[in-house]
């Protein structure tokens, strides 16, 4: 299988503060990959990163950023947009506020194609409602002149899926699809999401805070914390055999797991901002097997056997191995 | 070891809000620069007396039109010339930044505290009270300032006092419109629910608990109404409807400047310059208040 | 939209009516008697005056005369002036199109400098071009501008003598106010060299007038480029790989142009207002100067009527903007 995504050791700076903390990623062409980790992990910036759409003043630094067989750090701005919108594209968290409210649907979906595949008016047309129509939205052709504003929260999520998958891109990212919509929504989203990404045959990297939605579509899990992977793994085993100690947390605190206790279990404290960050082991102070040396050493991150972990004593079978 | 511990023991605290306020107030340095202009100002209003070379009426009469020291035929002893009738320009403008201070503060303060009680309470009370008193200060945006006050002027007569009044009737709605617009915004929220059902009275609710979180905004836009008090008093000055000659005020020295243009550069050129120096400090230190008290603009 | 215009219209009938009642009450707060102030210094005898008074309508009760005012308005009658004795709506519609003039000369010019300012600013911030673009509109949205007015004058009309210093037209000229717009009716005149004198009368006064919307437009162009640019459909637009150039000019200027126009829009006041002062320094005979004259001559219906109509003016340009504002922004149009 051919390697479609390659990332490795990149970092995001905002003013000094590192949102994205020497991230390794990689996804095989037609694979999905889920990224999971609390607000603030840094699994958005790390895709805005690939996109390459780090808002002012942010730095990207990475040693390696292959997509494809180009590398995006030596690419020209004007090469590189001619993938962004092509061959990767994104969905937003917020479908509301991310359709332009000045133009309408039709001409915010034709734009990519206009600007990637060129073709005639009428031709882009055609493809617009054929596109909406397989984001199922009814009545494509009534659809044309909507305003975003218009639109109900679902339905603007899959206009922005339409123009997502508008040029067949090899990637979709998406960043928290269902979380702004309402529950009812989110399943059917989801569906849509994962039906598009088997007849098209892309790769998904699907960006969620919630275990469940992963434990249900994705082969491939990347779990952050602070803006570092701690732990990657294979969806199989992650929820039986976690081995970072934020992971065994982050499933801990699932509702299913905890039918007859009375109280959820949480993970106290938050994740460290700008002024908290701590020494050592970022996620040492929140972490129940934490040692001495977890507050003293930073520690690396490590594959062995297609599973990576930063740790200094990863799990094995829920016990810590301290050596 | 108890993880609470842990996390306090690591804990580097965000800084003091006054400190965190300063520190974003003095990375702009054009905010720095107006805030010491305007101390500058100050002092000069204050110790007029002392530091003037010349009494601001006096004319002298072998000394009409001289000019400033460095050209020919100035002298050290008035610095800056002299205008039309042989008054030192430099002690008239060190006299002019009292008034023009004195007006601003004035103007402020009057347009402040009534704005402040307008906008609270028809922000607070709502219903009727509230149409009235916003429908009359759109009427009163509706009309350009500047004739509002002339208006004014014209039906009190011409006075530095009438000017001051007039313009700070003008500046009303600004004040008694952000008023009304944050007591509506903070009106919905939990900690004012919270002390009403402790039992606040109406009183203690507008200006104890509402209050000083709208400060914010009217802070800035009271540091941006000097700048325009200024201006808009010296404009009246110029146009003969502020101060009256001789008072020594910055607009009314330009009004009979015009037929020197051609003959006297400086006699034009410094109350000008000094009403926008000031009143650009206070838009300066205006702009760094509100960037610095302003959330939404840090980065 | 027809429903949105309507509400706007049925907005403006309070303003409106309040902008009469000042107007009537200002001839009534005026201390002092109507008709001793019109009879001026030489007194008047009792029985002459209870006639004029009458004539006046002023012993009817206020109610009524404010009716009568009312409908006098309505018909074009804003009453004589002391000074002329001519109709108020008639000088007032004689000296008009000089103020309508030098404002959209003024406005133009703060446009075509403010926006794409404003624009590049926001689009380069942080740059040596941000900061030159916000030290100088702060230096102008601070200017009095009757003294920017005497300098522009003493330099460029004194010192170079590139400009004319005062007035609308040389003197060599007479020309017919057919329009009463001197560079139209220059052009029309057919007379060689008339309209480049209009053309060079109107810069300074343009200049001057246009500062602070200069100004204004520039700051508010910028912080809304700003604004919008951080918007999530700015980068929606870059994630389909839009190039940064139509990113700014397509997505992020249109819907950050929908604040600019209602500033452009309240400019208009502030036109009108510096109006009487840029009137006042380059004795351009426009509304703005014949207000300020009316005032220093206790010519009341002058005054009156003058704030009337430019009250009048602004609450409808304000419609005007409304209604642009709407058709800019598609979700006003469908809401409201």
């Amino acid at each position: 299988m051919t390697k479609l995504l390659e990332i490795e050791n990149l970092s995001v700076e905002f003013d000094g503060f590192k949102a994205v903390d020497g991230v390794n990623l990689s996804v095989d062409e037609g694979k999905v990959v889920g990224i999971v980790g609390e607000s603030g992990s840094g699994k958005s910036v790390t895709q805005l990163a690939l996109m390459g759409l780090i808002p002012y003043p942010g730095i990207i630094k990475a040693d390696r950023l292959m997509f494809h067989n180009s590398d995006l750090m030596a690419l020209s701005a004007k090469k590189r947009r001619s993938i962004t919108g092509k061959d990767v594209s994104m969905i937003f968290q917020e479908p509301m506020t991310s359709l332009n409210p000045c133009f309408t649907v039709e001409y915010q979906i034709s734009e990519a194609l206009k600007i990637h595949e060129g073709g005639t008016r009428q031709e882009r047309r055609k493809r617009v409602i054929e596109l909406l129509s397989q984001v199922g939205i009814p009545a494509p052709e009534d659809r044309l002149g909507t305003f975003p504003h218009q639109l109900s929260g679902g339905m603007s999520q899959r206009v922005m899926i339409a123009m997502a998958i508008a040029c067949s891109p090899r990637l979709l990212i998406a960043d928290e699809p269902t979380t702004a919509l309402d529950v009812t929504i989110q399943a059917q989203i989801l569906e849509l999401i994962m039906d598009l990404q088997q007849k098209k045959n892309m790769a998904l990297v699907l960006i969620t805070h919630d275990m469940a939605v992963i434990a249900e579509t994705v082969e491939d899990v990347v779990v952050m914390y602070a803006g570092q992977v701690v732990e990657k793994n294979s969806s199989d085993r992650i929820f039986t055999n976690p081995c970072h100690p934020y992971t065994e947390a982050l499933l801990n605190a699932l509702p299913e797991r905890n039918i007859n206790s009375k109280r959820l279990p949480t993970i106290p404290g938050l994740v460290p901002g700008k002024f908290d960050r701590p020494d050592g082991c970022l996620f040492h102070p929140r972490c129940k097997h934490a040692k001495k040396m977890c507050k003293e050493v930073v520690p690396k991150y490590s594959e062995k056997n297609s599973i990576g972990v930063r740790c200094h004593f990863p799990l094995i079978n829920g016990v810590p191995q301290y050596d | 070891m108890n993880e609470t511990a842990i996390i306090a023991e690591n804990n580097i605290s965000p800084p003091h809000p006054l400190k965190e306020f300063w520190k974003y107030f003095s990375e702009n340095k054009g905010a720095v620069a107006g805030l010491w202009f305007i101390g500058i100002a100050i002092l000069v209003a204050i110790s007029a007396n002392l530091i003037a070379p010349h009494s601001p009426f006096t004319q002298y009469r072998d000394a009409i039109l001289q000019p400033p020291f460095w050209m020919d035929g100035g002298t050290t002893e008035f610095i800056l010339g002299t205008d039309d009738v042989g008054r030192d320009i430099l002690s008239r403008l060190i006299f002019g930044a009292r008034l023009s201070l004195f007006v601003g503060v004035i103007v402020v303060t009057l347009s402040l505290a009534v704005g402040i009680f307008l906008g609270i309470t028809s922000g607070y009370f709502g219903g009727f009270y509230e149409t009235v008193v916003m429908r009359l200060m759109d009427i009163m945006l509706a009309l350009p300032s500047l004739l509002l006050a002339m208006a004014i002027v014209a039906i009190l007569g011409p006075s530095l006092q009438n000017a001051i009044l007039a313009i700070a009737v003008v500046v009303l709605p600004h004040y008694v419109r952000l008023t009304r617009a944050s007591v509506i915004g903070e009106k919905s929220k939990d900690y004012v629910t919270s002390s009403r059902v402790s039992g606040a009275g109406p009183f203690r609710m507008m200006f104890v608990v509402i209050l000083p979180n709208c400060m914010a905004p009217l802070i800035v836009q009271a540091t941006l109404g000097f700048s325009s008090a200024i201006l808009d008093a010296a404009a009246l000055g110029f146009l003969g409807m502020g101060a009256q000659p001789p008072t020594p005020e910055w607009g009314a020295m330009l009004a009979n400047s015009l037929q020197f243009v051609q003959r006297a550069w400086w006699v034009v050129t410094f109350p000008g310059l000094a009403i926008l120096l000031t009143v650009l400090a206070f838009n300066l230190a205006g702009d760094g208040l509100r960037d610095a008290l302003d959330p939404k603009m840090k980065r | 939209m027809i429903q949105f215009l309507a509400k706007r219209l049925l907005q403006i009938i309070p303003a409106f009516i309040g902008v009469t009642l000042l107007t009537f009450s200002l001839v009534h707060l005026i201390p002092g008697d109507p008709v001793e102030l019109r009879a001026g210094e030489r007194g008047i005898d009792p029985k002459r005056h209870a006639e004029m008074k009458a004539a006046m309508g002023l012993d009817k009760p206020l109610p009524v005369q404010y009716f009568d005012y009312i409908t006098g308005v309505f018909k074009g009658d804003l009453g004589k002036s002391f000074v002329t004795k001519k109709p108020v709506l008639k000088e007032f519609l004689t000296l008009f199109p000089a103020t309508m003039e030098l404002s959209f000369c003024a406005i133009i010019f703060a446009i075509i400098f403010g926006l794409p300012a404003g624009v590049i600013a926001g689009v380069k911030r942080g740059t040596i071009f941000d900061h030159s673009v916000m030290g100088i509109s702060l230096t102008g949205y601070s200017m009095p501008i009757f003294w920017w007015g005497l300098l522009l004058i003493l330099f460029f009309s004194v010192q170079l003598g590139w400009t004319p210093v005062s007035g609308r037209l040389s003197a060599l000229f007479w020309i017919d106010a057919d329009t009463g717009f001197m560079l139209i009716d220059t052009l029309r005149s057919n007379e060689p060299g008339a309209f480049k004198s209009a053309l060079s009368h109107l810069i300074l006064p343009s200049i001057v007038l246009g500062t602070i919307p200069l100004a204004v437009i520039a700051r508010m162009t910028r912080s809304s480029m700003l604004e919008v640019l951080q918007e999530d459909y700015v980068r929606t637009a870059r994630a389909k790989g839009v190039s940064p150039s139509r990113v700014v000019m397509v997505h992020a200027l249109r819907n950050a142009l929908i604040p600019v126009i209602t500033v452009i829009g309240l400019q208009i006041g502030v036109l009108l207002a510096g109006a009487i002062l840029t009137e006042t320094i380059f004795a351009w005979p426009g509304i703005g100067k014949w207000i300020v004259e009316a005032i220093n001559r206790r010519d009341y219906p002058v005054v009156q009527g003058g704030i009337l109509m430019i009250s009048s003016l602004v609450i409808f340009v304000n419609l005007i903007v409304d209604i642009l504002y709407g058709i800019v922004n598609p979700r006003i149009r469908h809401t409201a």
